[in-house]
């Protein structure tokens, strides 16, 4: 707003935060990748689940409706994907119950994923649209209401998914440095889409309803954008696992807890800012990776320490627990990381030093 | 083409209750109309009525020829037809320039176009020093003026303030008439509820005054202060 503005500064102002994240994953990912192969793993694990965690606060921090239903884009996306880019030969033996259209197409890794998250996007769209009616509590329970019919479909669906079997074969493409690609271009999907027109008008939504209504705002219609845009994002994530792994199952709930976790990581890192997704996945990733090695026994000072199985969940739940009570904005307090003065407009700048003053 | 806003026979019922019987109401392009009454006479409720968000039972409420009883809140303000909230309602955690700016995109304006519109209105409503805060840190006084900038950036034609002077002191009260005067010089319609008749009474061009959900009386500022039966329900002394 000032004529001291330039539109690259701004621009760059803009990118900044999403810069600095990238930054720091780009250190992290070059270091842990090449410290073993477990670790390299872990890293593709830890960004994995970043893109998922991404495309959850798409929906999530702008709207500010909790979404329990995304595992449902993670599912249909890994196994569209799975459906497209298993190798013909083995496609034919292990779901001879897919249709031949399906049966003979090998599209590329790239394919396979653009096909999970046009899948994933689109049933975003057919499920928002009843779904974006709902707000608060009705809203959060409708959409685990409908993980739970899509999971159970999937677990049930043996021709197309081989039900609770595992469905191998799946291409594994996925390592820490295509892991790292996607992380970055969800974080940036995720920020031009909150600076956006319509992401500042759904967080306006988010903040007062009736106001929103009052000033003219069309919420229903934003909030099925962020849906379908965020369904899109983490169904690029639900593409990755499965190529991560090779395989891919709906049994023992899988995906619930793998909804639970990402949750938790949203929660703990602050839901109302893209720097809490960073903060929050990068977090518990570490804490859940020292739960794991404490339940297969850690041996310290010549004693084996060991907790039992299913801990880990239980202490990441906890985790959850103590960051709602003691933080409920999350370890980000729902702020993003600061644009630097020189980036900043002399007036924009001049007019918060003003604020400041005066508070 | 001039459009005037119209509410003709609104009843609103909440159970056995009726708290707005059979209440007709015009306003015209740069006019200034006052909304007066006692606590409980049904002012807000008959607001909630002509913006959207509350259903009458009867009646009919209409811009120019256009019946818009049953168009939903959003679209109303799309028409032209704006409402700022007795309790401000502004979207806490963005700041004041966001939530400016959110209400000139919600009209479909462009950001150039939109930050010029908020420099004017910035200065106009004295926000300059608070574009960068963050909306829940301001004080009651500014919050109320951003409340009012916020419906101003939709260009309306029609704008109804719900008690806009409620809580500000004489002479923050006094800066906000002229508020309303450049508000009207942009040919805005305005719909003035508030307690304050030395407000009302210098800038309103007519009065209509509430009584237990029915129009009491209406006329020009003089005509309602001196009405015997206003002054015996509502104004008392205050209008001596």
């Amino acid at each position: 707003m000032s004529d001291e503005e330039t539109p690259m500064r701004d621009l760059a102002a803009l990118l900044w935060p999403w810069a600095v994240w990238a930054v720091l994953l780009l250190a992290l990912t070059l270091v842990f990748s090449q410290i073993s192969p477990a670790m390299a793993r872990i890293t593709t694990d830890t960004l994995i689940k970043l893109v998922i965690v991404t495309g959850l606060y798409i929906f999530v921090g702008n709207s500010g409706i909790l979404s329990f239903g995304h595992g449902a884009f993670l599912i249909v996306a890994a196994y569209a994907s799975a459906w497209v880019t298993i190798p013909l030969a083995m496609k034919g033996v292990i779901l001879p119950g897919l249709p031949e259209v399906l049966r003979g197409l090998q599209l590329s890794p790239l394919g396979g994923l653009l096909t999970g998250m046009a899948v994933a996007g689109g049933l975003g769209l057919l499920a928002g649209i009843p779904l974006m009616r709902l707000s608060g509590i009705a809203a959060s329970i409708a959409t685990f209401a409908f993980f739970i019919v899509i999971s159970v479909i999937y677990n049930n669906w043996t021709d197309w998914t081989k039900g609770t079997a595992s469905l191998v074969g799946l291409p594994t493409w996925v390592g820490p440095w295509a892991a790292l690609a996607a992380a970055l271009v969800a974080l940036m999907i995720a920020w031009i889409f909150q600076n956006s027109r319509a992401g500042l008008l759904l967080r306006a939504s988010r903040e007062d309803l009736v106001a929103a209504h009052g000033a003219g705002i069309r919420v229903m219609r934003l909030r099925l954008l962020a849906f379908v845009l965020s369904a899109t994002v983490a169904g690029a994530g639900g593409v990755m696992l499965g190529h991560n792994n090779g395989a891919l199952t709906t049994a023992n709930n899988v995906y619930l807890n793998l909804s639970f976790i990402v949750i938790a990581m949203l929660v703990v890192g602050g839901i109302r800012s893209l720097s809490g997704v960073v903060v929050g996945t990068l977090a518990l990733s570490v804490l859940a990776e020292i739960f794991r090695r404490f339940e297969t026994g850690v041996e310290i000072g010549g004693m084996m320490l060991q907790i039992p199985g299913g801990s880990r969940e239980v202490l990441l739940g906890l985790c959850m627990l103590l960051a709602l009570i003691m933080r409920p904005d999350g370890l980000s307090r729902g702020r993003e990381l600061p644009v630097p003065g020189f980036l900043r407009g002399g007036r924009a700048k001049a007019a918060k030093t003003e604020t400041e003053a005066l508070q | 083409m001039t459009h005037i806003l119209t509410a003709t026979g609104v009843t609103v019922r909440f159970g056995g209750l009726t708290v707005i019987d059979d209440v007709d109401l015009e306003l015209r392009p740069s006019e200034i109309l006052g909304l007066i009454g006692p606590n409980g006479a049904g002012k807000t409720t008959f607001v909630n009525v002509l913006s959207g968000f509350q259903k009458p039972q009867t009646g009919t409420i209409r811009i120019g020829s256009d019946d818009i009883t049953a168009t939903p809140p959003d679209e109303r303000v799309r028409r032209g037809l704006l409402r700022t909230f007795q309790a401000v309602r502004l979207f806490p955690a963005l700041t004041v320039a966001e939530n400016l700016l959110a209400a000139a995109f919600a009209m479909g304006q462009g950001r150039k176009e939109a930050r010029a519109e908020i420099a004017v209105l910035a200065g106009l409503l004295d926000l300059e020093g608070w574009l960068a805060t963050e909306a829940r840190a301001l004080p009651y006084g500014v919050e109320r003026r951003v409340g009012i900038a916020r419906a101003m950036m939709a260009r309306p034609a029609f704008v109804m303030l719900d008690e806009p002077a409620a809580g500000m002191n004489h002479h923050e009260a006094m800066a906000f008439l002229s508020v309303v005067d450049a508000i009207r010089a942009r040919g805005c319609g305005i719909l003035l509820i508030e307690h304050n008749m030395d407000i009302v009474f210098r800038l309103c061009d007519r009065v209509q005054v509430l009584r237990s959900g029915k129009v009491l009386a209406s006329g020009t500022p003089d005509e309602i202060r001196n009405h015997a039966m206003v002054r015996e329900a509502y104004l008392g002394s205050a209008a001596a």
